[in-house]
């Protein structure tokens, strides 16, 4: 799925405050040309509490940012999704299919009654970043291992 | 008079507290080294209309920890006079 201009724009404009991020936590983002228009982004995360591991999570944006991305841990960046190892073990992702948690467009997919109230999607601020720093916080506060 | 004391609020320490759901500007207040980070995180919930639920627990993290409500401010610092914190909001799981 192409991404449409004006989201491809704002994604792009929210994107250093998450590169930044990253860095500040030893990660980083990726994407390829054809990525970039697909919506698509990779980012390597590190739990705080074992660093020498990495996770790679696929972003995939439909219209940002008024709508959660759908999110697949990967066996490196461009890698297939549907590696167990490649996932981290925490309490609502479920390796190696999905995470269903309400940041997710497979969470709001299963949890229709997400959609309002206080677990309801919000386009602002930054929700590239809002959902980065929850999967590097689910790594570092939440995460029991990799998955095998 | 020692260096310390030198200054308009020498044992005060400023908490600044940051919540990736707002569109507010980071929460910043002046506080005094036996505050807790309890009672920064309940002023910071205010500023920021972040409303106590059921399945949505907040706390704050320093340079990645998580942080006791019960630690004061006073142990949480090393020299300096400022403190970042961020406000993470539990969500629930599927």
């Amino acid at each position: 799925m192409t991404l449409d201009v004006e989201s491809t724009m704002a994604l792009a404009e929210d994107e250093p405050a998450v590169a930044t991020f990253l860095e500040e936590h030893g990660g980083r983002v990726d994407h390829s040309d054809v990525a970039v228009e697909d919506g698509i982004r990779w980012v390597s995360l590190h739990p705080r509490a074992e660093p020498q591991e990495c996770f790679v999570a696929r972003l995939a944006w439909s219209i940002y940012p008024h709508r959660p991305p759908s999110i697949a841990f990967c066996d490196g960046v461009g890698g297939p999704t549907n590696v167990m190892g490649a996932w981290p073990r925490i309490p609502g992702y479920r390796a190696p299919n999905d995470i269903c948690m309400p940041f997710t467009a497979e969470g709001f997919a299963l949890h229709p009654d997400w959609a309002n109230g206080p677990n309801g999607w919000r386009p602002s601020p930054n929700p590239y970043l809002r959902v980065v720093t929850q999967l590097q916080d689910d790594l570092d506060y939440r995460c029991t291992g990799r998955c095998k | 008079m020692t260096a310390a004391a030198v200054g308009p609020h020498p044992d005060l320490i400023k908490a600044i507290v940051s919540f990736s759901f707002s569109e507010k500007p980071p929460f910043d207040k002046l506080f005094t080294g036996e505050t807790t980070a309890g009672t920064v995180l309940t002023e910071a919930m205010v500023y920021f209309e972040a409303q106590p639920e059921p399945g949505h627990d907040y706390y704050l993290t320093h340079d990645r920890e998580r942080v006791q409500n019960s630690a004061t401010l006073g142990s949480l610092r090393h020299h300096d006079h400022e403190l970042t914190f961020r406000m993470v909001k539990e969500i629930p799981q599927g």
